[in-house]
């Protein structure tokens, strides 16, 4: 082993006195005493391995003469004294934060003492570096003088050996307490008048906390029991308690107030066993603090995944309720479709069957050319509007000048001035016209009716497979569709059609027919029964483009940006589904088909966009298997 | 002066169902259609130029722009009106709407789709014989028309030639 430097880093003149002290004192022969002016001369020199340096620039910054020195590996491990004259210390934040400077020496200082502390420093040095210092045996040991810092060296089981031994040379042999486990020493909130001094077996301190016992401390108890209670007004905050045989001594506060007054040495170890006690206790506590921290952050984290997790679940759970309305609606659709087909079938042909039975009943009646004419006449005429029927009849009730025939004329179609003026002559031909008309209007009341359900009965039927994927689609005609099912919301809106030429698309019918009734449905509320919506459909590209635009009031800019979201509603405030549910669920069946959804709102003009990938939903393209087949 | 009947019905099919269901009432009583809110209005004016009143409005509560429910009662702040009866038709109407209609609208009776013809004519029935004895009308005209015990009572106010 190379002997160690002791550099010197300053003025010639103070250097030089420096090292006489150090001389003086024996240092020599131990180290190598070296000065240098400046801190580059010394990393020019050849000096290594640096134990200590003393540091004597008192005018330059602190940081700025050792950061150089600390980059050189050779002064890594200096341990660095700086010399403090009257004007303090500056410049020395990074050097306190790193922990660089080992002591600071004030000037002038007491002859003879520079040595002391290098002496001291010297031997911490030797000890982590010196070439004993892997070996516990052989490592130099700094030995502090004082009591206090000399009993903090020692173990608990010294230190206790060491009281013991002062405690009895002031009072004389103390009796030593066996006890078996399980025994309380101190209690809760009881005041305390001595203290234990456990020589043997362990301690447990636990509170009561209302039915709970909580433990505290087993092995950060410490040896003497009480002592912390003694400090703070004694009152023991802790049940103590033997958990196995122990021995022990008991000190009453008068027989320890008299070991204190008789053996000075008592208050050193005490004070010691007291911090060292106290500091365990700290760490235990910091130890705590620290994995409270960790628990609470793990909480935190939890419950984020558990508001994840309550989220999905609820997302799931409406999806399974759509599927489960939709899967119902799909059952009842086809079911309703199968049973109202025959019964519509028997009206259909029956109303013909009927029409026929009268005409040849009709072949021998003397009046059955005008009976036969006025039935087809009124089962074919449309619909009059009640305003042109009241002129109609005015205009006959002027001719015939009897208010009630007219009104019953007209009811049944007549116009003719002429017709009119020969049913006012005969009271049976006005009768006869008069039922004959209402017979027609019947049978073409029943006519309408019946190709009103069957044409319900097909749009419904589209929903019947509400989860298969189908080729052929008409986005036309599933508006249609939609259009038929939902024109009960749509009275009073006028509707305006721009179908482009479409190709068929690939799609879940059911779906797309629930998002056009959505977003159908959503404009008409917006509408109130007044207002026009515009379908517009185009092919762009591979895609097929839908716009429904409304002039109504529009949405607000902060309700637009949820619209899409899957809970949202603005009608009463609360989730609905089924027909008047929010967009979305469209916006859910359109992602699903591959394709997009947007909307756009202003006062006058919302305009809702829909895009379709002509190949239709990217999760159920055609397998090849599929096509082969 | 005839006792006028408004039947207030946009679909073609159902209002000439309902007519035709109503004519029974004939004679001093004339059932008239209208299909919508503003024809109504126009209809109401056309009764009463002809020097009739409106004793019974029957209306639909879905209709093309104003509903129902709305024109009966508007109805309600027009003096030659407010002392007609009211009845609602309908198969759509929601819970509130009803509830708008008999505390605000004066509702005097309420019909659900589809209607059954015996209910209706005791219903129309009912309301004209309230409206010609609220109004001090002697009932001897409209006899045929009304419920046969009250009117008849009623008529013991009136002298034979009234």
């Amino acid at each position: 082993m190379t002997t160690p430097y002791v550099l010197i880093l300053g003025s010639q003149g103070r250097a030089a006195k420096i090292a006489n002290e150090l001389t003086a004192n024996g240092l020599d022969e131990l180290v190598r005493i070296v000065s240098e002016p400046t801190v580059q001369e010394a990393l020019a020199a050849d000096h290594s391995p640096v134990a200590l340096v003393i540091l004597d620039c008192r005018d330059a910054p602190l940081d700025e003469v050792i950061a150089p020195l600390r980059e050189d590996p050779r002064y890594e491990n200096a341990r660095i004294l700086s010399m403090v004259g009257n004007d303090g210390v500056v410049g020395a934040e990074t050097s306190l934060d790193r922990g660089w400077v080992a002591a600071f020496i004030g000037l002038p200082m007491t002859h003879g003492l520079l040595a002391r502390h290098c002496r001291d420093q010297l031997t911490r040095w030797m000890a982590r570096h010196g070439p004993d210092a892997d070996d516990p045996e052989l490592r130099p040991r700094v030995h502090p003088e004082s009591d206090l810092l000399r009993d903090f060296e020692s173990s608990e089981a010294t230190r206790i050996h060491e009281l013991m031994t002062v405690i009895e040379r002031a009072l004389g042999p103390r009796p030593r307490l066996r006890l078996p486990a399980g025994v309380r020493l101190t209690r809760q909130d009881v005041p305390i008048d001595g203290v234990y001094i456990v020589l043997e077996g362990e301690v447990a301190l636990t509170r009561q906390l209302g039915e709970e016992t909580m433990l505290f401390h087993q092995d950060t108890t410490g040896r003497v029991v009480g002592l912390l209670a003694l400090s703070t007004g004694a009152r023991s905050r802790f049940n103590s308690t033997t958990t196995t045989p122990a021995v022990v001594v008991h000190l009453s506060t008068y027989q320890l107030d008299l070991a204190l007054q008789l053996e000075p040495q008592v208050s050193a170890i005490l004070a010691s066993s007291a911090i060292t006690q106290l500091s365990t206790r700290l760490a235990r506590s910091e130890h705590l603090h620290t994995e409270r921290r960790f628990l609470v952050r793990r909480l935190e984290q939890e419950r984020a995944e558990l508001t994840t997790a309550l989220e999905q679940l609820r997302e799931a759970r409406l999806e399974l309720i759509t599927q489960a309305r939709f899967a119902t609606l799909g059952e009842l659709s086809a079911g309703i479709a199968h049973e109202l087909n025959n019964p519509v079938a028997a009206l259909v042909r029956s109303s013909e069957h009927l029409l026929e039975d009268v005409a040849d009943l009709l072949v021998t009646n003397p009046k059955g050319e005008l009976i036969a004419n006025t039935i087809d006449h009124s089962a074919r005429r449309g619909a009059t509007s009640t305003r042109d029927e009241r002129a109609a009849r005015r205009e006959l009730s002027k001719v015939i000048k009897d208010d009630d025939l007219a009104r019953r004329l007209t009811a049944a179609g007549v116009r003719n001035p002429a017709i009119a003026k020969a049913a006012t002559q005969s009271k049976d031909l006005a009768n006869t016209i008069e039922l004959s008309a209402k017979l027609g209007t019947s049978l073409r009341a029943i006519n309408l009716a019946s190709a009103q359900i069957t044409r319900l009965v097909s749009s419904l039927r589209s929903y019947a497979r509400p989860d298969e994927t189908v080729d052929g689609v008409s986005v036309n005609t599933s508006l249609e569709d939609t259009i038929h099912l939902v024109s009960h919301r749509l009275r009073g809106v006028e509707l305006v059609r721009h179908y482009g030429e479409l190709p068929d698309i690939r799609a879940r019918s059911a779906q797309l027919g629930q998002v056009w009734t959505n977003i159908l449905v959503n404009a008409a509320d917006a509408l109130n029964g007044s207002g026009t919506i515009e379908l517009r459909t185009r092919r762009v590209g591979r895609e097929v483009v839908v716009t429904i635009t409304d002039d109504g009031p529009g949405i607000p800019e902060d309700v637009l940006e949820r619209v899409f979201e899957p809970r949202f509603t603005t009608k009463h405030g609360q989730v609905r589904f089924g027909l008047g549910m929010g967009l979305g669920i469209a916006a859910r069946f359109v992602h699903d088909h591959g394709g997009t959804i947007g909307i756009e709102s202003e006062p006058g003009r919302t305009c809702v966009k829909v895009r379709l990938p002509v190949v239709g939903p990217p999760d159920a393209l055609p397998t090849d298997a599929e096509e082969a087949s | 002066m005839k006792l006028a009947i408004i039947v207030l019905e946009d679909e073609p099919p159902v209002r000439d169902a309902i007519a035709r269901d109503l004519q029974e009432f004939s004679g001093e009583v004339r059932v008239e259609p209208a299909e919508d809110v503003p024809d109504a209005r126009e209809l109401i004016d056309e009764i009463l130029a002809d020097g009739d009143v409106v004793a019974l409005l029957l209306a639909d509560h879905r209709l093309p722009g104003e509903t129902g429910v709305d024109f009966l009662v508007s109805t309600m702040d027009d003096d030659r009106m407010a002392s007609a009866r009211r009845v609602l038709i309908t198969g759509q109407a929601d819970h509130a709407d009803t509830i708008r209609a008999i505390n605000v609208g004066g509702l005097d009776h309420y019909i659900a789709k589809p209607w059954d013809p015996g209910e209706l004519h005791d219903v129309v029935r009912e309301q004209l014989t309230n409206y010609v004895l609220d109004q001090g009308i002697n009932p001897l005209p409209y006899l045929p028309n009304l419920e046969m015990d009250r009117a008849i009572t009623a008529m013991r106010g009136f002298s034979l030639t009234d």
